[in-house]
């Protein structure tokens, strides 16, 4: 939480801030310099939430960047911590959880898909080693025209984080100053 | 010859049984309205909500719509292998509960599963042990967590997973309760925080 605000703080003093707190990436691309790179399609800003004991399910979020003029498609997933992995897809349909596994996922050509709570997202089951805040947990994705692209989910604590957290971090004075932070 | 007939009816009758369960299950918590329109009834307040139920918590002792009294209750349907909204409802309302200040602890926290052949009273004990605020979880028969459902015009089904498992799709909606187990109002999952902890804050009141 600390790390949090911090964060922040930070992002405040660079900019107006006008978006509303993005949680922080602090990716190895984040601070690499502009080099000349090939135009290839990245996955980035992977994270999951630690699971809490008993859990065997877990949801992985990511970014997925395609800049090239070629759509491709996400046609599987795997990990070698879940059974299994899936892609799915989750609505809130006028107040019911609905979720749904999917196929495939469309990446359109210089365009980009977000997998996040509440929406699409990569499904862990049969999770028997618990997630545990700090780590990185290896996925593997395999894109139709990609190939296979590796990339690792930052494991984020149970608590924390959520558009509660987001909101009382933004209030500056008050309610918030005397909300302690939950799981610290 | 009766004694074959006699067998023959029983038969009959658990066979009727069986469909009758199933249904409700499928179909909970009554054919004839649909999920949308409990929904829709619940956020009008159109419903009478609430009623007599008997569950068991997370170390095994009942609870029964008596224990919702005393206290503000804030209670919602969910299951343990719920890799999203579940974990996240339980983090906000933690937070939230945290920005009330000490008061906040006046408020009792309820999760229902809607998966009791997983969530066994040892595995509800476990998973919510995991979490910075207290919360009681009830389990219980299928039949009776059907008909608790029924009473909160909430619904559950389940869905087959390709890899075998299964997942479970549930009314979604926080349910808040005044310190008489009276029903008072649904949150939508998903709200502004700030208008949720305003209505915790109306439940204090």
């Amino acid at each position: 939480m600390r790390a949090f605000l911090f964060a922040c703080a930070a992002a405040l003093a660079l900019s107006a801030c006008s978006q509303p707190p993005a949680p922080p990436t602090m990716g190895p691309e984040a601070a690499s310099t502009p080099e000349p790179t090939r135009v290839q399609l990245t996955v980035t800003q992977g994270w999951t939430r630690a699971t809490p004991a008993g859990a065997q399910a877990a949801g992985g979020y990511l970014v997925i960047e395609n800049p090239t003029l070629e759509a491709d498609r996400l046609t599987a997933v795997s990990s070698p911590r879940a059974a299994a992995l899936e892609i799915h897809e989750m609505a809130d349909v006028g107040g019911v959880m609905t979720m749904r596994a999917i196929q495939g996922l469309d990446i359109p050509a210089t365009g980009q898909v977000s997998l996040q709570p509440g929406g699409l997202h990569l499904m862990f089951s049969g999770v028997t080693e618990p997630f545990t805040a700090g780590e990185a947990i290896p996925v593997a994705l395999t894109f139709q025209n990609a190939g296979v692209v590796e990339t690792v989910l930052e494991v984020r604590p149970i608590e924390g984080g959520t558009p509660a957290d987001a909101a009382a971090a933004a209030q500056p004075e008050g309610e918030a100053a005397v909300a302690g932070a939950p799981g610290q | 010859m009766l004694r074959a007939v006699q067998i023959g009816l029983w038969a009959l009758a658990a066979a009727a049984v069986g469909v009758l369960a199933y249904l409700q299950w499928e179909r909970s918590p009554s054919p004839e309205r649909s999920v949308a329109e409990d929904v829709v009834a619940l956020m009008n307040g159109d419903v009478v909500v609430g009623g007599a139920f008997r569950l068991i918590d997370q170390s095994g002792r009942p609870f029964t719509e008596a224990d919702l009294v005393g206290r503000p209750t804030a209670l919602f349907f969910g299951f343990i292998t719920c890799p999203d909204i579940c974990p996240t409802t339980l983090a906000t309302l933690a937070t939230l509960k945290a920005q009330l200040g000490p008061q906040g602890d006046d408020i009792q926290v309820v999760f229902v599963t809607v998966d009791p052949e997983r969530d066994t009273p040892e595995q509800l004990s476990l998973y919510l042990s995991s979490f910075s605020l207290p919360v009681i979880g009830l389990t219980g028969a299928e039949t009776d967590l059907a008909a608790m459902r029924e009473a909160y015009f909430a619904h559950a089904r389940r869905v087959p997973l390709e890899s075998g498992g299964y997942t479970m799709d549930h009314t979604s909606l926080l349910y808040l309760l005044d310190r008489q187990g009276r029903f008072v109002e649904v949150r939508p999952y998903g709200e502004d925080p700030q208008a949720t902890l305003a209505a915790l804050r109306a439940l204090l009141t």
